[in-house]
């Protein structure tokens, strides 16, 4: 295990620790440390195409939080993976040719992630207890619409 | 055995039928029927055309872009015709 991958393994226990009363928060950040783990053995077997299975992980994640997604926090989970699903597309086709770019990128869509997570977390906890008066509004409100369910209803239980 | 070429077109066409899923989801059960029909035959079949514009060499890996890029567009050209079609008849359904 690398520097790079022991930093973002504490990070994911640590934002855990901190949503664990977020539904499907855990199961989120399980399944993206599942999804790093099985790219990164991937990577270091040194198999043909990493990028393509990188993406097929990141599209059945992506189907997973499309499924079971009840709130709006969820939904920007979603479009994190779907950035991540591009970046993998993007280096496939030859746009992104250095393989340490590539490497950057899902990295930094890995911590918008679990800042996603965590940030919806503190701002539940914070708006209970933490700030002055005036700025509890703001980030109660935040928190509500967060929590809210999404816009548009699951395609498969819309008939027409 | 299964010959190599239906293998990379059933491949490619799931392929791009899932990215499309991904990346364009549907709004209704009866557009993702109506996507996915139409990916899955329309990419096997238009592939060659895309393969040819694009100019890409004549490997597997390519084939397999080809027919899930095919797809992909295939799945977003279904949703855009039908959904242009009812905006044209002032039907308010989504696809």
């Amino acid at each position: 295990m690398n520097e790079w991958q022991m930093i973002i393994s504490a990070a994911a226990i640590i934002v855990a620790a901190l949503s664990y009363k977020l539904p499907h928060a855990v199961m989120w950040i399980a399944l993206g440390a599942a999804n790093a783990v099985a790219c990164d053995v991937f990577y270091a077997y040194g198999l043909n195409y990493p990028a393509a299975f990188t993406l097929a992980c990141d599209c059945l994640v992506c189907l997973c939080i499309n499924w079971f997604a009840t709130e709006k926090w969820e939904s920007g989970l979603f479009a994190v993976f779907q950035v991540s699903a591009l970046i993998s597309i993007l280096r496939l086709s030859g746009i992104l040719a250095e393989e340490g770019d590539y490497l950057l990128l899902l990295e930094l869509c890995n911590y918008a992630a679990l800042a996603l997570i965590g940030g919806t977390a503190i701002l539940g906890g914070a708006g209970d207890r933490l700030l002055r008066r005036r700025w509890r509004s703001y980030v109660l409100w935040a928190y509500h619409y967060l929590r809210a369910p999404p816009a548009k209803a699951h395609w498969w239980k819309a008939d027409q | 055995m299964i010959p190599e070429s239906i293998l990379i077109k059933l491949g490619g066409a799931i392929s791009g039928t899932i990215l499309a899923l991904v990346f364009l989801p549907p709004k209704t059960r009866v557009g993702f029927f109506r996507r996915t029909s139409a990916s899955m035959i329309c990419g096997p079949i238009f592939a060659p055309v895309t393969h040819a514009y694009l100019g890409w060499p004549n490997a597997w890996e390519h084939w397999l872009a080809a027919v899930a890029l095919t797809s992909f567009i295939s799945w977003w050209c279904m949703g855009a015709v039908i959904g242009g079609a009812r905006k044209l008849l002032g039907d308010k359904a989504e696809e």
